[in-house]
């Protein structure tokens, strides 16, 4: 019972206390214990929005990634959040590797005004290179990270739709000029065989056997794969080659 | 009188004082079928992002077609994907999101891009194991 | 009288206020907060043992309690009442999260602590023990059956880990010889046919081309068709054997489970200390 008695007065001080404001160790040790319950509920415990509050909760929806929320509280705080620069950097990294370009583009937009640090500098560099990178010069990157930066703007340059024209001509050339050799022989043999098939039975079985038909059919269906295949594999390229340099931008970082 | 009314109260709060919390039947949930082989889950594929898709009976027949080949000749066939996501799948994801047209070359091109020499033409970051990483962005 | 009655009322509202329910999140904090105020290293462990309890009594079991119990470092209990509750918790909390290696260690920690041999103790080996450790389970089943014949029925454990079904390349070279037939012998036998048709099939389709002279067709479709086929046939029966061997061993498992089941009716298991 006086145990009980005990917990109630506790949480009735310590309600008193969260209401002066808020205890930053505390916050901390929530965070790295990986408490999410007690950390949202500590956070929902204020009522009256306060700068520094935005800034706690912009950092809970970043270990807890919510693009959306993180966004809402930052600008309710960016003074704050910008003092507090591995949180800068932390967030830039997730938004570049995980949200959606609109976000990316009001994250980096609000950064424009704000002082040159270190992970500022950083980052907006990795964000141009990314959204501009023919215009941008890798020499402005460290050298760990022209390697990934430059496999990406060599796929950048070159045009999806000359990739589709090339594999119309010979299938699986537009793989190849993709940069994707191996794919490129699979369909170059595959589209290869069913041609031989289809002309084959065409010419022993006539152009209306059913055989010639499901041969000719398959043959179209790879055919046009292919063909949408040579344009697709400059965009896929695009994007995973981003990732990756972004992914390795911001292991570098750490 | 007083006295009394304290005793009475001192053992009504000994008798609202917390017991043992018998767990029999959550520990019987957790202990049966131990053996259980997992099986692949495929997806119905009778919901379609578009509104007007699922006006189109292409659709539907992609749909059936791929309903057939997954439950009658996959497990027929000797064959080790290299991507995450099996071919005939993602070409069901295909359908759903763009459509009959798009979704059957996209799973096709993926069929024939499925070879073990793929998993070299992706990044590090695209690669779970042996194999490729794949499925739809955001942005698509 | 009267000022008996008053002070009942007063001590009946207080015991109401000091019943009410907090929100679960909010009273995890509030015993976080006291973790965290708390310089203390053995206190510490004790205000999380009251966390963990807290947890328990609102019919929590999940995953965050299991993290909870992780984190607590029982060594440091000074309490060895306490420390024996914990670890008795611990073990069922893990069994309850699919954890076996943590609850197999707190079992051991628990009974090197306790030395318990009761009934109860006993039947928690089993729980935890039921499909990793025959030999550990045996034992227990055999002094258990001392008080109660029932127990012998759980030897059946043993059984179900030792059981494995014998003949698989019988099967595997059925299925070379004639497509199917290992898969239809598992009791697959409508995939058997398919088997044997998609095969067959191939085969015919193969011999057919090649009678109308068609060598580049019969070349790509059987070796692109029908050697896919005819090897999947074998993968098919291999894994059907694998789960007819799944199938038989959750059946005798089924089986003990009942007697488990009614084991644990006449003998409850619960958790301690709340």
């Amino acid at each position: 019972m006086i145990k009980k008695i005990n917990n109630y007065l506790i949480v009735f001080f310590y309600v008193a206390a969260c209401h002066a404001q808020i205890d930053a160790r505390f916050v901390k040790h929530l965070a790295t214990n990986k408490l999410q319950a007690e950390h949202r509920a500590y956070l929902n415990s204020f009522t009256v929005p306060f700068d520094s509050l935005h800034y706690y909760k912009a950092k809970y929806y970043l270990q807890y990634f919510n693009d959306s929320l993180l966004l809402t509280n930052y600008t309710q705080s960016k003074n704050l959040c910008f003092n507090d620069q591995e949180f800068i950097a932390s967030a830039s990294k997730l938004i570049l590797l995980q949200s959606k370009p609109i976000f990316q583009d009001a994250w980096f937009a609000s950064m424009v005004n704000q002082e040159n640090t270190k992970a500022k500098k950083y980052f907006e560099a990795i964000y141009m290179a990314t959204t501009e990178p023919l215009a941008f010069n890798e020499k402005e990157l460290v050298p760990e990270l022209q390697k990934p930066f430059l496999s990406y703007k060599k796929v950048c340059g070159k045009k999806p739709v000359l990739g589709a024209a090339l594999s119309t001509v010979v299938p699986g050339l537009g793989k190849w000029y993709a940069g994707k050799p191996k794919s490129a022989l699979m369909a170059f043999v595959l589209n290869g065989s069913y041609a031989l098939q289809t002309w084959e039975s065409a010419g022993k079985l006539g152009i209306r056997h059913p055989l010639t038909i499901i041969n000719a059919s398959a043959f179209a269906i790879f055919y046009l794969s292919n063909v949408y295949g040579g344009y697709r594999a400059i965009v896929d390229l695009r994007k995973e080659r981003k990732k990756q340099f972004i992914a390795n931008a911001a292991g570098y970082y750490n | 009188m007083c006295q009394k009314l304290l005793l009475i109260f001192f053992l009504a709060s000994l008798l609202g004082r917390g017991q043992d919390r018998p767990v029999n039947d959550e520990l019987l949930k957790v202990s049966f079928e131990p053996y259980k082989i997992e099986k692949t889950k495929t997806r119905k594929l009778l919901r379609f992002k578009k509104k007007y898709a699922a006006y189109n009976p292409l659709n539907y027949a992609g749909a059936g077609l791929l309903y057939l080949y997954q439950n009658l000749v996959s497990e027929q066939i000797q064959a080790n994907c290299s991507y995450q996501i099996s071919c005939s799948e993602y070409t069901k994801l295909c359908i759903q999101h763009h459509g009959f047209i798009i979704g059957t070359l996209r799973g096709f091109n993926q069929l024939s891009e499925c070879h073990p020499g793929a998993i070299y033409e992706h990044p590090q970051l695209f690669i779970n194991g042996n194999k490729i990483i794949n499925g739809l962005d955001k942005e698509d | 009288m009267l000022r008996g009655i008053i002070i009942s009322v007063l001590l009946i509202l207080c015991s109401v206020l000091l019943q009410a329910q907090a929100p679960l999140a909010d009273s995890l904090l509030a015993y976080e907060y006291r973790y965290f105020k708390c310089s203390n290293d053995t206190l510490k462990q004790g205000i999380l043992h009251q966390k963990i309890n807290y947890y328990l009594k609102n019919g929590y079991t999940g995953e965050a309690l299991f993290e909870e119990h992780k984190r607590l470092k029982y060594n440091l209990l000074l309490d060895a009442q306490q420390k024996k509750i914990f670890l008795w918790n611990a073990t069922l909390v893990s069994y309850l999260n699919n954890q076996s290696e943590y609850s197999a260690l707190y079992l051991e920690e628990y009974l090197k602590a306790t030395a318990d041999s009761s009934l109860n103790a006993e039947l928690l080996k089993v729980l935890v023990y039921k499909y990793s450790d025959s030999v550990k389970v045996n034992r227990v089943i055999k002094k258990l059956s001392k008080t109660d014949g029932q127990f012998k029925d759980l030897e059946c454990f043993a059984e179900v880990a030792l059981y494995n079904r014998k003949h698989k390349n019988f099967y595997l070279i059925s299925s070379l010889i004639v497509p199917g037939s290992g898969t239809a012998m598992n009791g697959r036998a409508l995939k058997g046919l398919v088997s044997l048709a998609l095969v067959g099939g191939s085969a015919y389709g193969v011999y057919q081309l090649v009678q109308y002279g068609l060598y580049i067709n019969a070349v790509l479709w059987g070796s692109g068709v029908g050697l896919k086929f005819y090897s999947g046939n074998v993968k098919l029966t291999q894994k059907t054997f694998e789960e007819k061997e799944a199938q038989q061993k959750n059946k005798l498992a089924n089986k003990c489970e009942l007697k488990l089941k009614n084991l644990l009716t006449k003998y409850p298991l619960s958790l301690r200390g709340l």
